[in-house]
């Protein structure tokens, strides 16, 4: 008796709950106390949905909730999946915008070029991909040491344990156990493992010719069973989290808790990867026109294994693939205009950049917002 | 003797099956109850906010419940509209050539991979649409929860003795208008437990909105817009490496728990027994 | 008079169709899709380990790997299922004390309502570092280092389905009649000889609830896909990562529109599946049928 009044109470108030969020729900959009706004005409809500990168993806994600603050009537929801989901859905058009940590290849280009009347490739963050470890016995403040050469070794698999010659002579102050190494990489399609085996296929001409570059590879690994697949970005991190003994690539943004290795890029030098030492690196960053097909200026190849002083070898940036503004709907271009010139300018303010992500150059800035008129988006000030 | 030492055994191990049953769904239970019970503890914020920001707070899961709520209604709908009537069609046109086409039908159906499903609806509903949406979601679970409904109604009606049929034809009723004056009614039960399934599988399901509902965690924004569930919410948010959302994941699990509980229940006091 | 009939009728054969329409156009959209690599590929897309998708051009897909994956686990779910489910029956019905039948009834209960992503989370953050710590991994050639394996997700898989199938054969156990269970007792059969006799009466029930559950276990996506490893392997032994059809096609159909051929491949895959899944399952539903009308005779 007792437990069907009892069930009967929550079911009411279940109901309950559910006729106050369809009320919510009704209204669309809950409102948001707004501490300082810009005066603004009144503005029908707008949802922009994207997906793609998990790479820029927590970066993204901070961009969303300060617009809400700022516009409340902008709502941006971003749900990842990989560079290959977001150019997937980009082409298919099932979403407004797509985040990708490479350009979309020249054939890809001219299908959305032909779909939606022209395409933008607006890069909006620069990141590095950092390679993470998880020894137990390593002390905690320690950036293991490696070198392109050694890396690419390892997931040739030629070296097998963790106490190996090659690596331990680049470590000489610590000891190191004699585990086998585990790799974890991406099971799904992915920019940042683009952008890393990219750099491998750079530094190691053996890499090059036995796996290549690609959003996803044959990892020699896999073949050998050391080598275990994770989804997107907070995947490879978690998995590396909680194996003893594993090796992963990340998005800088994921390495909390995570041993982060310090690479040698071509000047010699050790760099661990951080905002600073990312932005030396994209001081080489050229100017772009996002309208262009980007995949031909090969940018990427350009920022990788710098030898800049202090410049981490794994360098990117991560762009956000746009329509021409004739594919939106008025509200939705204007909602994208506002969203773009944010990021571009207030968002790449240090106080609003997650950490782990370096800003764009200001001139670099300056040329994407100019192109943002130019193509249409932006009505000019 | 020795019988009695193998009767030992025999009961020993089975007693270790059944105690190994009864420790795993103890342990599901006891870790969502621990880990969850905190978040959901926080009242109402958990209920209604969205999610804090990766590593931030914890915030709530309001727009996947509502998401939730929303497709689970319109699934139960949905599922019991075109379940009910093609339920009633098995059990008494059986034999006829649209019944036994009808009942490969729902075999088919029930016998489809979640996922696929899913997949099907994205080609024929989401890529038109342009967006993933609520809608898209409810009618993937709708076609999952479909089956049961209808293998219920034609079960509960099949169990209704001839003799009631017999002695409404006796009495000149014509055969569809006994079905809805005398065999629904008797059978307000059964009914009504097929409706209770039916919201029990669309409340558990995930690979039918995995691409179909969208990944939009941060607000409810009406049925033909991206949305989300709960049982999305867990399965992203479960295996990434921030604390918070990883503790909004099992207050999620506990409430998605609690509330199938809730159904699984009424189900059994009506039925009887609860049949998968 | 007449026509309200043809009203009532004219509902319900409405609604009759529009469900066959929904089976029909499951099956007509996966036909269509995988035409593609079907024609190219034809029994080597069945037979060929070698999954290659390539942005260039049409790539390569064989689905044997995850073919065997797909066996792999639904055979070890089915037979823990299977396993669990006998021993309980056995022991709630001859040996159990009131209360603890109460308390697995309820258990079983608890089981049956958890939404399957449940399972999926606990078996992700709960048992694959069971298995990892218990170096279960080492003892295969290629074994997981982070104990999501073929075995985890049978493990799991197999405690989804245990209530179901534990509620069939407690059905025919129950149901044979009542004058088998007399005799027995009066013969002075022991708890495991009663058990013997009558399992062997509802050998056919067990036999269904084996097949249901192979069915319900080579569908099954959210568990797997959270607690099997993702991994293009062969999985001999059962500590190792795979893939199966169904968490092949969770992982990989997000980015399918970039490869040119996967959509299709993952169609394909999808349309096996289904055939898989309805062949076992119409065999299981037609042996349990055929016991229920024999009184749950062997």
């Amino acid at each position: 008796m007792k437990t069907k009044q009892l069930a009967i109470a929550a079911a009411v108030g279940l109901a309950a709950v559910f006729i106050a969020l369809l009320a919510l729900s009704a209204l669309k959009q809950p409102g948001v106390p707004r501490t300082e706004t810009p005066p603004q005409p009144p503005q029908t809500p707008v949802v922009l949905l994207g997906s793609g990168a998990t790479f820029p993806m927590e970066q993204i994600l901070a961009w969303a909730s300060q617009v809400k603050k700022l516009y409340p009537w902008l709502s941006v929801e971003y749900g990842g999946g990989g560079t290959g989901k977001g150019q997937s859905d980009f082409l298919q058009g099932v979403v407004d915008f797509a985040g990708s940590d490479v350009p979309l290849k020249t054939s890809d280009w001219e299908k959305a070029r032909s779909l939606y009347g022209g395409v933008l490739q607006i890069p909006m963050i620069l990141g590095g991909v950092a390679v993470v470890y998880n020894i137990p016995e390593l002390p905690p403040g320690y950036n293991l040491r490696l070198t392109g050469e050694v890396l690419a070794e390892i997931l040739l698999g030629k070296i097998e344990y963790w106490d190996d010659p090659r690596i331990a002579e680049l470590n000489p102050g610590v000891r190191l156990p004699h585990q086998r190494i585990v790799f974890v990489h991406r099971s799904d399609s992915s920019g940042t493992t683009e952008v890393f085996t990219t750099y491998l296929s750079k530094v190691s001409s053996e890499w090059k010719s036995k796996v290549g570059a690609g959003k996803a590879v044959s990892w020699p690994l896999d073949a050998l069973g050391r080598g275990v697949g994770a989804q997107g970005n907070p995947g490879v991190a978690q998995a590396v989290k909680s194996t003893p003994y594993s090796l992963g690539y990340v998005e800088l943004a994921y390495t909390k808790g995570l041993g982060v290795v310090a690479l040698r890029n071509r000047a010699g030098e050790f760099v661990v990867p951080s905002g600073e030492s990312v932005m030396k690196a994209a001081e080489t960053l050229p100017s772009v026109d996002p309208a262009d097909d980007l995949s031909k200026l090969n940018i990427l190849i350009k920022l990788l294994d710098s030898e800049k002083p202090g410049a981490y070898p794994i360098t990117s940036p991560s762009y956000l693939l746009v329509k021409a503004p004739s594919a939106y709907t008025p509200e939705k271009a204007r909602a994208m205009c506002t969203f773009l010139r944010y990021v571009l300018t207030e968002g790449q303010e240090e106080r609003n950049l997650a950490e782990g992500y370096a800003p764009l150059p200001k001139p670099l800035r300056e040329a994407l917002r100019s192109a943002l008129e130019r193509a249409g988006l932006c009505p000019p000030p | 003797m020795r019988r009695r030492l193998v009767d030992y055994a025999v009961h020993l191990a089975t007693a270790a099956s059944a105690l190994a049953i009864l420790g795993a769904a103890s342990h599901i239970l006891l870790s969502a109850l621990v880990e969850g019970l905190p978040v959901l503890l926080q009242g109402a914020s958990f209920l209604l906010n969205p999610p804090g920001p990766p590593g931030g707070e914890v915030g709530g899961v309001g727009p996947s419940l509502a998401g939730t709520l929303v497709t689970v209604a319109i699934a139960t709908i949905a599922s019991a509209a075109l379940g009910i009537p093609a339920g009633v069609m098995l059990s008494e046109a059986r034999g006829s050539l649209l019944a036994r086409v009808a009942e490969r039908a729902v075999e088919l159906i029930a016998e489809s991979p979640s996922i696929v499903v899913g997949l099907v609806v994205f080609t024929l509903l989401v890529v038109p649409m342009r967006t993933p949406s609520a809608l898209a979601a409810a009618v993937s679970l709708s076609v999952v929860a479909l089956p049961y409904v209808a293998a219920q109604v034609r079960e509960s009606l099949a169990a209704i003795p001839l003799v009631y049929r017999e002695a409404a034809f006796s009495l000149g009723l014509q055969k569809w208008k006994t079905v809805f004056l005398l065999l629904i009614p008797m059978n307000a039960r059964g009914v009504a437990t097929a409706i209770l399934l039916g919201s029990m599988r669309a409340l558990g399901e995930t690979a039918p909105v995995l691409f179909t509902a969208g990944a939009a965690f941060q607000a409810f924004y009406g049925i033909d817009k991206p949305s989300s569930t709960l049982s999305l919410l867990i399965f992203f948010f479960a295996g990434t490496p921030y604390e918070n959302w990883r503790r909004l994941a099992w207050g999620a699990v506990l409430l998605l728990v609690l509330l199938s509980m809730l159904l699984a229940s009424l189900t059994r006091r009506l039925a009887g027994r609860v049949r998968m | 008079m007449r026509r309200s009939i043809d009203v009532i009728y004219l509902g319900i054969a409405t609604a009759t169709a529009i469900v066959i329409a929904i089976a029909a156009a499951i099956v007509l959209a996966l036909s269509i899709e995988s035409s593609g690599v079907l024609a190219r590929e034809g029994l080597g897309f069945v037979l060929s380990p070698r999954w290659s998708p390539s942005e260039e051009r049409y790539g390569f897909y064989g689905v044997a790997l995850p073919l065997v994956g797909t066996l792999a686990v639904g055979v070890q779910a089915t037979a823990i299922a299977v396993a669990l489910s006998v021993a309980a029956v056995v022991y709630l019905h001859e040996y159990a004390p009131r209360r603890v039948r109460e308390a697995i009834g309820i258990a079983m209960f608890a089981m049956a309502a958890l939404p399957t992503v449940v399972f999926g989370m606990w078996g992700l953050s709960a048992v694959a570092p069971l298995v990892r710590e218990a170096g279960l991994g080492s003892l295969c050639a290629r074994g997981s280092p982070t104990g999501q394996s073929v075995f985890t997700a049978a493990l799991v898989v197999g405690l989804m389905l245990t209530p179901y199938a534990s509620s069939v054969v407690s059905a025919a156990y129950d149901a044979v009649p009542f004058t088998y269970v007399e005799a027995l007792h009066s013969l002075g059969a022991m708890g495991f000889e009663r058990a013997r006799v009558l399992l062997g009466m509802v050998k056919r029930s067990i036999a269904a609830a084996a097949l249901l559950s192979f069915g319900r276990a080579v569908g099954e996506t959210t568990i797997v896909a959270l607690t099997i490893g993702s991994a293009f392997n062969l999985p001999l032994c059962p500590f190792e990562p795979a893939h199966t059809v169904s968490s092949l096609i969770a992982s990989q159909y997000g980015n399918a529109f970039l490869y040119p051929g996967l959509t299709s491949a993952l169609s394909a895959a999808a349309l096996l599946l289904l055939a898989a899944s309805a062949a076992t399952t119409a065999l299981g539903a037609r042996i349990a049928r055929a016991a229920v009308a024999r009184g749950g005779e062997a």
